[in-house]
């Protein structure tokens, strides 16, 4: 019991006091494991893993994570916490338009701590873009994009990494690159959580679980 | 970092930023004219209406002849008391002393001159040009020991050809009104003959003194027939040494009580009486009182108008910024340094605004000087940093709302869709 890393315990989610999202959901993820939640647009993934990752909180239902009850903490300490233990890859990368890709990671050390260059570039390079470090978003593709976004997300070196779709806008080549390092990731022992639409991806997780209409089907 | 991102963010965004800093530019532009304008027509104003005469007569307190003010009846003043000369450095020792622009003395005395086969009877008169009046006890060890003063600085429209009596110790230069001139046909350069009974009873004992033309004057008013001569020449005429008859005062007064400053002067020689020539003052300050309200009111208008640019653009940015604040959010921004950012954003806008407003200013000032008021605007540099102030101040005043609505953004919105 105690090597489950994330604990979602009977969480609702509630929108405009009528829609449930989430509905009376529970989950346990382990320490180091690669959970895949797949399932149909609208069923509630990415509210799932908005709270998870401490950017949303439940309209009712607690979450644990390291044993931190996540749900109890105001905003302020959400950040914090977020900002120690969670690394967020997006589908549309969101990296900051007008800097470049080392200042995007360098960013993400500035609201954590310090800026330290050295290490920013050592986490570019080590996502194979050691040579573009001084381009901004517009002048990378869209697979370089998703490697500087996980680049950011690994900088402060959390443990758990919430991936919502993050091969969705690349083509296959790219795709495979982003998820070979997400598999180098896991291996070196983060805990994942990726949601996609790719039962082939899915398969990659060591664990899959369905979601729909707010509830886990299986 | 931050001011990496700060840097950036501004760079990258110029025309963006530009539309703020130009609704910026325009509002300290109008400021720095508006200001610009109103000091130095202010100044001027004030100066024109100096070119009425001195507001403040002081004269003895017993004096029972009507002073009529800015002509002297001169039939009656021989049989006055007299003002010491030695206390008029007193009227610059005041408290509203600094706004004391000059005084001088009168003393009066009536000759003869004979000159060309033609006799004629003028008033002289006694006064300071450019003289230096040592102040013996200042109100504060700051105040200059020494305070130059004379006819030139109080009545600088006096029409003048040749010279004026430049040096103090001159004795034997006089400054003839145009209408003795005339009559004597006497021109600048001349040398004429005074008569004059040192005992105003005593026709037979007659002294004479002979004077130089250095300028003939012409003022429209009495100045026309009357003779002016240093003040210690009138004296030696006269044989009142140490007097004068009367001081005019020249006080550039807006916000200050003018009758305050009369009853400080006659505090400080107690035996004179200050008179304030109050309608001309009144005047004087509801006019200047009426160009600042209206500057005031079109400044407002303009300052508002650039708050309106400065949060139209502020919160466009904070509207096409989201996705970019919720990521902040998202790695870890706190909610200050989401704010910081755009406040710093909104101050970097309000200082640049502000400097080129300035410059702009400067010259919109030149432009409404010449063609309302026909005059040149001098440049003042201490409204450099008003103009950045009010600026800075406006802009983030602007910023309040749309920094708001910045830091409500939910870092959730990064994992929506578009
Ligand atoms: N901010 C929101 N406000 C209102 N409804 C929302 C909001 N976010 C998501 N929803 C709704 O919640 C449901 C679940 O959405 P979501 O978690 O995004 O599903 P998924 O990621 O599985 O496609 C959807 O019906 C969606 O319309
Ligand atoms: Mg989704």
């Amino acid at each position: 019991m105690s090597n489950d890393i994330i604990r979602v315990k009977n969480v609702s989610k509630i929108y405009n006091n009528r829609l449930k999202a989430l509905n009376d959901l529970s989950l346990l993820i382990r320490d180091g494991e690669w959970t895949s939640i797949m399932g149909p647009s609208g069923s509630g993934k990415t509210t799932l893993l908005n709270i998870i990752g401490c950017l949303d909180s439940a309209t009712s239902g607690s979450v644990f994570i390291n044993d931190t009850e996540t749900t109890k903490l105001n905003q302020k300490q959400l950040t914090c916490f977020r900002r120690e233990n969670i690394g967020l890859i997006f589908q549309q990368y969101h990296l900051v338009p007008y800097l470049n890709a080392l200042e995007n990671v360098m960013m993400a050390q500035f609201y954590h701590s310090v800026v330290n260059e050295k290490d920013a570039i050592e986490v570019l390079k080590r996502v194979g873009l050691g040579n573009r470090l001084n381009h901004i978003p517009a002048h990378l593709s869209g697979g370089e994009q998703q490697r500087v976004c996980i680049a950011r997300a690994l900088i402060n070196e959390p443990n758990i990494l919430l991936a919502d779709e993050p091969t969705g806008n690349l083509d296959q080549k790219n795709g495979d690159l982003v998820l070979n390092l997400i598999k180098e990731l896991h291996n070196e022992g983060h805990t994942i959580v990726l949601i996609t639409h790719n039962s082939q991806i899915g398969k990659l997780g060591q664990r899959i679980v369905n979601m729909i209409d707010g509830k886990i089907s299986s | 970092m931050f001011l990496r991102i700060l840097r950036k963010s501004l760079s990258k965004r110029k025309s963006r930023i530009a539309i703020a800093v130009i609704s910026v530019i325009i509002g300290a532009a109008i400021l720095t004219a508006l200001l610009s304008v109103s000091f130095d027509i202010t100044e001027k104003v004030g100066y024109e209406f100096r070119k009425y005469g001195a507001n403040l007569l002081v004269a003895p307190k017993s004096d029972t002849i009507e002073v009529g003010f800015p002509g002297v009846d001169f039939g009656s003043v021989t049989e006055q008391r007299y003002i010491n000369e030695s206390d008029l450095w007193k009227i610059k020792t005041i408290y509203w002393r600094n706004n004391v622009l000059g005084f001088v003395p009168l003393l009066y005395q009536i000759v003869r001159i004979e000159e060309n086969e033609i006799e004629q009877n003028a008033v002289l008169v006694g006064t300071y040009f450019n003289k230096d009046v040592e102040i013996v006890d200042p109100y504060s060890s700051n105040d200059p020991p020494v305070f130059n003063t004379g006819i030139q600085a109080i009545s600088p429209w006096w029409n003048v050809k040749g010279m004026w009596i430049e040096d103090q110790n001159d004795t034997t230069s006089s400054m003839v009104g145009v209408n003795v001139a005339e009559k004597l046909g006497l021109e600048v350069g001349d040398t004429y003959t005074i008569r004059y009974n040192e005992n105003y009873e005593d026709l037979l004992n007659e002294s004479t003194y002979n004077l130089t033309v250095t300028g003939i004057v012409e003022t429209d008013g009495h100045e026309d027939n009357q003779i002016f001569v240093n003040l210690q020449v009138a004296q030696y005429i006269s044989s009142r040494q140490d007097k004068v008859h009367t001081v005019q005062v020249s006080a550039l007064c807006n916000a200050c009580p003018v009758d305050t400053f009369a009853e400080e002067i006659e505090e400080k020689i107690p035996y004179a009486e200050a008179k304030t020539v109050k309608q001309l003052v009144s005047s004087e300050m509801s006019i200047l009182g009426m160009i600042e309200d209206m500057m005031f009111l079109i400044t407002i208008i303009a300052l508002l108008a650039s708050a309106l640019g400065v949060m139209t653009t502020m919160t466009t940015a904070v509207i096409e910024r989201r996705k970019e604040i919720g990521l902040m959010k998202s790695v870890g921004a706190e909610n200050k340094r989401i704010g910081a950012l755009f406040i710093s954003e909104a101050t970097i806008i309000g200082i640049i605004g502000g400097i080129l407003g300035y410059i702009v200013g400067v010259f919109l000032a030149q432009f409404i000087g010449l063609n309302v008021f026909n005059t040149y605007i001098n440049l003042r540099l201490e409204i450099l940093p008003i103009a950045i102030g009010i600026s800075i101040g406006v802009s983030l005043l602007a910023s309040i709302l749309p920094v708001k609505r910045a830091v409500r953004v939910e870092p959730a919105i990064v994992l929506r869709g578009e």
